[in-house]
């Protein structure tokens, strides 16, 4: 058997059983790679439909941006997201890169549209930012309304203070000084909240702060052209010639600042539209002082001196502010070789008329501010310098009538009138005193001091007399010390006889009178010093030299 | 070296391994009854659908993020895997990077390459180095369950980390692409026929 023949082999394999259904025609296999070509294309086709417009921000730092990571964002949805951050060609701006969301970015892609970082940050009382402590700094956009699109923009540095969704109204307020305010700043009606400071702003000449303030919607209908605007930052202290005054606002408004918007109950001002203008005041008294339309300028020239009156002093008519202290200059008479103050003020003559005026009075011929101003001098109106605080040293300028005055009259000189003075005030009360030291002067301290030397004479012989009534007294009030003594006497009546000068009684008895005499005589040390200087009864002893 | 089943007239049953002698229809193995074929039926073709269904999904599984992770801080960060093998790179886990690199990005382009190696040598019945490419198909074979552990680790980790608000794992969309590259290249390996790579060189001795 060492042929090899497959057939016992053969016959050992077993034979495959037939199947039954056929074959396969359509390679299903492809399917797959098909579906996965559709599959793939659908990703790519998504992915580049999906791709949102890129935008470019210029921002003074990229601080906190991180390419890939930074996302935009508004409401704290995400719009976009930063995909690269680079220095711009002049290496003074940091760019970046953005791809924004594609349903969402339309909105985004104005002109206004406003871009920021938001970093935690304290301002007008509100921390913002805190999250981004933790999860890192964001942009925050908000959308444009303008119609021109635009992909390139410059990053704020700041969140703008205002968002789309509130409605409200903005206006500028101009003012000297920004103080404590601050972008983010409250701005109250009445104590409520009724919007925020949004921008702040160095006029172009440099002289006026322009604050932009947004005023929420119920509130900025009660903004009109008579409304003021003042400045509520914390304490308000002031000293003037009314005295000292403390007006403070809420804690709030005290630590961080803010407005305040009032209008006067009595005016009725004209609707104002968007960005209209008004003046800051620095406080509420300043801003709700009645406005004058009607000023008349007057200068005064007072001889004495305006110590303790300042600029803004008021010009005060019975009471009533009638005007306030403009400008202090000094002026040199070569005539009489003097100087002179010069104050100029302002009158405001509606303040001095009455808004209930009998119209039956209209008879009186209708003068200009000047013309009245002249009648009045020649009546004895008179400026007079008054002072108002004694502790303080507060001057104000007191107007009235004065029939007594010597006549003058207000002579013009560049328009301006010079209301004649009348001394008075402190310089009167400088004068009388200056009377009152010349008649002391007159009283006779010398003979004053010789009646006084006299009567301390015999007060000395007087007090002789009580020590010998002190003597007596002694013996009388002590009639158990005489007992004793009689006792003594008795018992020690040999040694009594042989001490009697030298008894303890008779000892004591003469310290006491050495006493009285030295007593007198420091009597008659003072009765000296009174004849040299009578006037220590008033002032008291001075270590110093005395005026005679 | 040439005595192989087919040559002498035998199908060998691809399960139990009996050689059969086959009918002229299609039968079943006379033992287990599995449907007999000289070779896997198609399998080149069936090789190359697979094969380019996994190059093209390749594309989108390396680019679209297969994982994003929130953190309670919002910092939210969705990372395709060479974006996660930089980060972990970055941050200083270079072993761990090279792993998740040869594992995610080279084996499976490696399994994509070696693949359409064997196909077309096979499909050009080509004699060369069939020993070589013997190696390639028994190591594209063995290699093929370990590709799988980027997507095991991910879901794993999806499905653990649910943390609510503090941490978050969810797949990305080039998950199922990147899952469905390894299922295919592994379908693709097995439908390819390695007895394919020895037929030329019996063809050529007889």
């Amino acid at each position: 058997m060492s042929d090899e023949s497959p057939a016992p082999q053969k016959d050992e394999i077993p034979q495959a059983v037939a199947r039954e259904h056929g074959k396969r025609s359509f390679p299903f296999v492809w399917i797959i790679p098909i579906v996965a070509l559709l599959v793939g294309g659908w990703i790519a086709l998504k992915q580049v439909l999906e791709q949102g417009p890129t935008i470019t921000i210029q921002f003074n730092s990229a601080e906190g941006i991180d390419a890939g990571k930074t996302k935009i964002r508004h409401k704290a949805v995400e719009i976009g997201i930063v995909k690269s951050v680079k220095l711009s060609q002049d290496n003074k701006a940091a760019v970046v890169t953005a791809e924004m969301d594609r349903h969402s970015a339309s909105a985004f892609l104005r002109e206004d549209s406003q871009f920021w970082v938001v970093r935690p940050r304290i301002a007008g009382g509100q921390i913002s930012g805190l999250t981004t402590l933790l999860a890192g700094s964001y942009i925050g956009a908000e959308p444009g309304k303008s119609g021109t699109e635009q992909r390139t923009f410059t990053g704020l540095e700041t969140p703008p203070a205002i968002t789309s969704d509130i409605p409200g109204t903005q206006y500028v307020l101009l003012a000297d000084n920004l103080g404590s305010l601050d972008v983010n700043s409250p701005v109250y009606y009445r104590g409520v909240l009724a919007g925020r400071v949004v921008s702040t702003d160095l006029a172009p000449d440099g002289k006026i702060v322009q604050v932009g303030v947004y005023v929420h919607k119920p509130f900025d209908r009660f903004v009109n052209e008579e409304t003021r605007f003042w400045n509520e930052s914390g304490v308000d202290l002031s000293l003037d010639a009314t005295g000292l005054k403390v007006e403070t606002e809420s804690l709030l408004s005290m630590l961080v600042g803010g407005i305040a918007f009032e209008t006067p109950a009595d005016l009725a001002g004209a609707a104002t539209a968007a960005n209209a203008k008004f003046t800051l005041f620095d406080s509420r008294s300043l801003a709700m002082k009645p406005r004058d339309t009607v000023i008349q300028p007057v200068i005064m020239k007072f001889a004495q001196s305006v110590r303790g009156l300042t600029v803004g002093a008021p010009l005060d008519f019975r009471g009533i502010t009638a005007g306030e202290v403009r400008h202090i200059d000094l002026e040199y008479d070569p005539v009489n070789v003097r100087f002179l103050i010069v104050v100029e003020a302002n009158i405001y003559p509606d303040r001095l008329r009455s808004r209930y005026r009998d119209p039956a009075r209209r008879a009186l011929p209708e003068l200009t501010p000047a013309q009245r101003l002249q009648r009045f001098v020649e009546h004895g109106f008179r400026a007079q310098l008054r002072s108002a605080n004694l502790i303080t040293g507060q001057q104000y300028v007191a107007l009235d009538f004065f029939p007594k005055a010597p006549r003058a009259s207000a002579p013009v000189r560049d328009g301006v009138p010079e209301l004649p003075t009348v001394a008075g005030g402190f310089g009167e009360l400088q004068e009388s005193l200056q009377n009152l030291a010349s008649k002391l002067e007159k009283v006779p301290f010398d003979k004053l001091g010789d009646d006084l030397h006299n009567a301390l004479k015999s007060l000395d012989a007087t007090l002789k007399k009580a020590d010998a009534l002190f003597g007596q007294i002694q013996t009388d009030v002590a009639p158990e010390l005489r007992a004793t003594l009689e006792q003594a006497r008795k018992t020690l009546g040999s040694a009594e006889r042989v001490l009697g000068s030298d008894s303890p009684l008779q000892g004591d008895l003469r310290d006491s009178l050495l006493e009285v005499t030295k007593a007198a005589e420091s009597l008659r040390a003072l009765t000296d010093y009174l004849e040299r200087h009578p006037e220590s009864l008033l002032r008291g002893k001075q270590s110093g030299e005395t005026k005679k | 070296m040439s005595a192989s089943a087919l040559s002498k007239g035998l199908f060998v049953c691809e399960v139990c391994d009996l050689p059969n002698r086959p009918l002229d229809t299609h039968c079943h193995c006379a033992r287990c009854g599995a449907n007999l074929h000289a070779r896997i039926p198609a399998s080149i073709a069936r090789g190359w659908a697979f094969l380019a269904a996994a190059a093209i999904l390749y594309i989108p599984a390396n680019l679209l993020p297969i994982l994003r992770t929130g953190t309670v801080f919002g910092q939210d960060r969705s990372d395709t895997i060479m974006s996660g093998v930089v980060h972990l790179w970055e941050t200083g886990s270079a072993g761990l990077a090279l792993i998740v690199f040869i594992a995610s990005v080279v084996v499976p382009g490696l399994k994509i390459v070696s693949l359409s190696y064997l196909l077309t040598t096979a499909q050009r019945r080509s004699v060369l180095a069939p020993h070589r490419r013997a190696h390639v198909y028994r190591a594209t074979h063995w290699i093929g369950r370990w590709s799988m552990t980027d997507i095991y680790v991910g879901g794993t980790l999806v499905a653990l980390v649910h943390l609510g608000p503090f941490a978050n794992i969810e797949p990305g969309p080039g998950a199922i692409p990147f899952g469905a590259v390894v299922v295919l290249t592994m379908l693709a390996t097995m439908s390819f026929d390695p007895r394919l790579i020895w037929d030329p060189l019996d063809r050529r001795h007889e």
